[in-house]
């Protein structure tokens, strides 16, 4: 099963950890996991054991947009995209949550 | 096809996720899937009449717009317009009774509360 995700809070909001923990379950289960990063969300990029959900498999896509808006460096293995990104994955998976 | 539907509950200018709401809307008319726009409790403040300028607020009538221009459907909940005492909505912007709205979420593939 394929699942996505959008998460729009900071990391020090509880949704980040819960979101964490969702993919890396989703993943040891075998389904395909892609999260995007909108809005204060982009901050989660900065966040390690966010990023190290890339090692899981897990893709990552950023608005790019809102990163900039918040002066967020590039990191390697996260697409910085667009909104088209984001549309992309409502449109590709069987489930989606949104945290917000 | 889908039928992705995006709820706006807060009020519009003490954040700017409202109108990060309305942009996330447009960008998911992308892949031709269908987006509603609900607006609910506190969040139909932002289907109103305002003068956000006085205030050096980024003004939302482009994403409305846009919105309307890609024909995606925008309603507001009766009884939260009602509880406010509001009675006029944006242009294009549908009041409808909380039925529909609860109609809406039911039929939708996907909804975010933004």
């Amino acid at each position: 099963m394929k699942l996505g995700i959008l998460l729009t809070t900071s990391p020090e909001n509880e949704n980040t950890n819960t979101v964490i923990e969702i993919s890396k379950a989703a993943r040891e289960e075998g389904h395909e996991v892609s999260i995007f990063l909108m809005y204060d969300g982009v901050y989660n990029v900065n966040k390690k054991e966010f990023v190290e959900l890339i090692d899981k498999g897990v893709d990552i896509a950023v608005c790019a947009f809102n990163a900039e808006q918040r002066k967020i460096a590039r990191v390697e293995g996260i697409l910085f995209g667009s909104q088209y990104d984001h549309a992309c994955i409502a449109s590709n998976v069987d489930r989606f949550i949104s945290f917000g | 096809m889908k039928k992705i539907t995006v709820i706006v509950r807060n009020l519009p200018f003490n954040t700017r996720r409202n109108a990060e709401a309305l942009r996330m809307s447009v960008g998911l008319t992308l892949r031709e899937d269908k987006v509603t726009v609900i607006f609910i409790d506190d969040g139909i403040y932002t289907a109103t009449t305002t003068k956000p300028d006085l205030i050096h607020f980024a003004p939302l009538e482009r994403e409305f717009g846009a919105l309307a221009m890609l024909k995606c459907r925008l309603l507001a909940d009766k009884p939260s317009m009602e509880k406010r005492g509001l009675k006029e909505l944006l242009e294009n912007v549908n009041p409808v009774e909380r039925e529909e709205i609860v109609r809406t979420i039911n039929d939708s593939d996907i909804i975010i509360p933004f």
